[in-house]
């Protein structure tokens, strides 16, 4: 395919042009700050949630929620101490005349997705973000003096309905490090061409050991949220393939210590770098959808019991996703599958 | 060696159970463990059949990468939420399951719910599986539990042919020793046994443990090839009780033109009144025909069978075997000791064959109402293998002895060379380690799930067996009793403790013994 190949020359060059202009601009100072892993570290409780689609009917979609917290101690090893799953299921929709008929926090959240692509799974998103607050904010009431992690960015939008300012101030109150920590972040808060991880990626060779860099101010004007604590970027175990966004909650004023304590729960070989306690609660929410054929079960039950045409409800059966499993492209999809 | 060890992922009744491990490593499991998988409705009493690592994308990312030296904790050290993050497996094979409402023990035709959880079996789940009889003593705890001493019916035992199979130094001499002393305990059978390397009498002589005479001086008469012997009944064989058939299987590799010289020779001596012995050295060509005999084939005969012409124990008209079925009709046990001879396999070949020959012939044509007796026959393959089974009674006398009450027990190291024929007749089997494929098929031919025990025999340690059979309520692999004087009395002799009379009278014999030696 000489054309083809030409084509892909041509392309690459240009992207590789962009690419090392760049870097031949980019004079940035970063100011790194060393720290170690501390030996003795009190508990932590990660936080995730995840979900699941269940059904698309018209504008309607139902969808499974989870949200996993697991106490860990760490004592040599990591060793679960206690955890908490909550389930819940709900429905969102796309069509704000249906939305009235729910309830405020459907509303706000509508409100604040609207115009998004995939509204709807931008809605469930929120609803998992919601739900992911206040099983954090129930586990910072119950406990006290622990370290507190949650999956993602401390973040929240301007709406009543929103938890991350109380997750902040349990934590606070009950005297918890609170860190929101990103599995991928798209930032680019030091004005770099590069996304943040990458340029720390690349530039992050320049120090050794744990390393934690704090992302400028700039950052918090460029979120179209409010940022409910300090981002920094965090090089969690020596030989972390990876630069992690971190959001410190509270403790703010002692990161180095911080980040020593959470840096003692990424010792673990399959997650060097990231707090496996993170991990595992991201495990356990994900269950929502290994489950889901037994919601679906549920859901034709009750569907026939409610009236609705099961033809119809059949085929509004979604992918995890939400997409339609009836659309005419999965059939085209499988149809060329089976021919490949 | 309590608790859970993890719930069942996957199964079926003819592939047996899959579980999930929740212990973080996996060696706190064995091969032969028992284990329990409990359903709803019933109760699985299950044997670990294998243990292992499914393979995982990331623990082949991770293997050998220089993480592994970044001190990062490995798979045992991480807890997941549903369990250790690195899991591995066990297959159980499902032998008995017990109803919960009622205890009733039944044949597993079926299979627990998925999560069904598996737990090392305890003591009280082993005890509703192994029933005590009045006949049964224990050889050796059952392996994964609390030390639990597991009963087998020796009645049952010796009641039809059975096999002691063990490669060398798996622990064979302590396991014979102790099925002889439980054999005796509880007045089973009566047993005859010979004793190659004197390891069996009074005191063994390889390492100075107690033997059968020991713990059963009123019990076992002892007979000796070898005359040093103090404690024993000097052993006579007249020559003229010789057929070609003991020569044959004693010297193993005679060439075709032999062994039809030997039996023309045979024919030749009958109308002479001489022995076998003597008429092999006595033969010419000329006296057996040239057209049968040559005089390559009878040299070589004669040269082979000069180590018998001057052997002390072959006197004619004092024969031993008379006493000794004296001894065996009174309820009494034999032991046959070689001395000095046993290091010569020829001699035991001999001895064994004529003995055992004999005692066919007494038990099957002479329509007595004998004791039952249990003959243990050592390195049996030279006795079985096809180049001379066709020469000795042994392939009878495991198919059809059972009718006469004398019991065929074999041990041995190579059950390949030993004819599918006789272990078909084998109703128990004690399977010590064995490594070779073939030894182990041939070992475990005719057992059910043969696949699942030559997985475990394979990797079975020395000291460890499993026991096959009707002696036994189910399958089982046992941790062999050590074998210490106290363990015997403990465990074996149990109720039947020698009372002081019988302590004192030992100690009697035993003064006795030394006082000879130091003469």
């Amino acid at each position: 395919m000489p054309a083809q190949a030409d084509e892909i020359e041509t392309e690459l060059s240009r992207i590789a042009g962009v690419h090392r202009e760049a870097e031949a601009h980019e004079d940035l100072a970063l100011e790194y700050h060393s720290f170690n892993a501390t030996a003795e570290t009190p508990d932590l409780i990660a936080v995730d949630g995840s979900y699941a689609f269940l059904l698309n009917l018209d504008a309607w979609y139902l969808a499974a929620l989870s949200t996993a917290a697991l106490r860990y101690t760490g004592n040599g090893g990591y060793s679960l101490a206690a955890h908490r799953l909550h389930q819940r299921v709900m429905a969102v929709s796309t069509r704000e005349d249906f939305v009235k008929t729910q309830s405020d926090r459907h509303q706000a959240i509508f409100a604040f997705t609207r115009n998004r692509q995939q509204h709807a799974n931008e809605m469930v998103n929120e609803f998992r973000r919601c739900e992911e607050a206040l099983l954090a904010m129930r586990m910072a009431a119950d406990h006290k003096d622990l370290l507190l992690a949650v999956d993602g960015t401390l973040t929240t939008f301007p709406k009543e309905y929103a938890f991350g300012g109380d997750v902040v101030r349990e934590a606070e109150q009950n005297g918890h490090i609170l860190f929101g920590v990103s599995k991928d972040s798209d930032l680019h808060a030091f004005g770099s061409t590069r996304r943040d991880e990458e340029l720390l990626r690349r530039h992050g060779r320049e120090v050794e050991g744990c390393a934690f860099v704090r992302a400028p101010g700039v950052a918090a004007d460029r979120q179209k949220t409010f940022l409910l604590g300090d981002v920094y970027y965090v090089r969690l175990h020596p030989d972390a393939p990876k630069w992690f966004r971190v959001d410190l909650g509270t403790s703010k004023d002692d990161p180095e210590r911080a980040f020593g304590l959470l840096a003692a729960y990424c010792r673990a070989r399959h997650s060097l770098g990231y707090p496996m306690p993170l991990m595992e609660a991201h495990r356990m929410a994900v269950t929502v959808r290994h489950l889901k054929p037994m919601y679906e079960q549920a859901v034709l039950r009750r569907a026939k019991e409610l009236g609705l045409n099961l033809r119809d409800v059949i085929d509004g059966l979604t992918h995890v996703e939400g997409k339609r499993r009836s659309a005419y492209h999965e059939y085209l999809d499988r149809l060329t599958g089976d021919r490949r | 060696m309590t608790g859970k060890i993890g719930e069942i992922v996957a199964g079926s009744v003819r592939e047996g159970l899959i579980a999930k491990l929740s212990m973080p490593n996996p060696e706190d499991l064995e091969v032969g463990y028992p284990s329990i998988v409990e359903g709803p409705a019933y109760d699985y009493f299950c044997l670990v059949e294998n243990v292992y690592n499914e393979e995982s994308d990331i623990a082949n990312e991770l293997a050998g990468s220089a993480l592994s030296e970044a001190g990062a904790l490995g798979a045992i050290a991480t807890q997941g939420f549903n369990g250790p993050v690195f899991y591995a497996k066990a297959l159980l094979r499902q032998i008995q399951r017990i109803r919960k409402s009622d205890g009733k023990v039944m044949e597993p035709q079926t299979i627990p719910p998925y999560f069904a959880e598996c737990r090392h079996a305890t003591r009280e789940d082993v005890e509703l599986i192994y029933e005590r009889t009045e006949k049964s003593a224990p050889l050796g705890t059952i392996r994964g539990v609390e030390a639990f001493h597991i009963h087998m019916d020796f009645d049952k035992l010796t009641q039809k042919p059975f096999a002691l199979f063990g490669r060398t130094g798996s622990g064979k001499s302590v396991l014979n020793k102790l099925i002889c002393l439980a054999t005796l305990a509880t007045d089973a059978s009566s047993i005859l046994l010979f004793d190659m390397h004197s390891e069996y009498g009074m005191y063994s002589k390889a390492d100075g443990s107690k033997g059968l005479k020991y713990f059963f001086p009123e019990k076992v008469q002892v007979f000796s090839l070898d005359r040093k012997n103090p404690e024993a009944t000097t052993f006579i064989l007249d020559p003229r009780e010789i057929t070609p058939g003991d020569l044959l299987v004693a010297l193993q590799d005679l060439s075709g033109g032999m062994v039809d010289t030997l039996y023309n020779i045979d024919k030749w001596r009958r109308g002479r009144g001489l022995d076998l012995i003597t008429a092999v050295d006595a033969a010419t060509v000329a006296d057996l025909g040239e057209d049968v005999a040559h005089e390559m084939s009878l040299s070589g005969l004669k040269r082979r069978m000069t180590r018998l012409s001057r052997i002390p124990f072959l006197h004619e008209g004092k024969d031993s075997f008379g006493l000794m079925m004296e001894r065996v009709k009174e309820g009494k046990s034999v032991i046959l000791d070689f001395g000095d001879y046993g290091t010569d396999p020829f001699f035991y070949l001999f001895v064994a064959n004529i003995v055992s020959r004999r005692l066919f012939e007494t038990y099957t044509e002479r329509n007595l109402d004998l004791p039952r007796l249990t003959l243990f026959l050592e390195e049996a393959h030279k006795f079985l293998g096809p180049e001379v089974a066709s020469y000795t009674i042994f392939g009878r006398l495991a198919r059809e002895t059972r009718k006469f009450n004398l019991i065929l027990a074999l041990v041995d190291q190579r059950p390949s060379r030993i004819s599918d024929e006789v272990t078909s007749q084998l109703a128990n089997r004690f399977v010590l380690s064995l490594k070779d494929p073939n030894d182990l098929e041939h070992a475990l031919s005719g057992v059910s799930e043969r696949g699942m025990w030559e997985s475990i025999v394979r990797t079975i340690p020395p000291q460890v067996v499993a026991v096959i059979g009707d002696a036994i309520r189910i399958p089982t692999v046992l941790n062999v009793l050590e074998y210490t004087a106290e363990n015997v009395e403990e465990h074996i002799l149990g109720g039947r403790r020698l009372d002081a009379g019988k302590m004192e009278d030992i100690t009697k014999r035993v003064g006795e013994l030394f006082d000879n030696r130091e003469r």
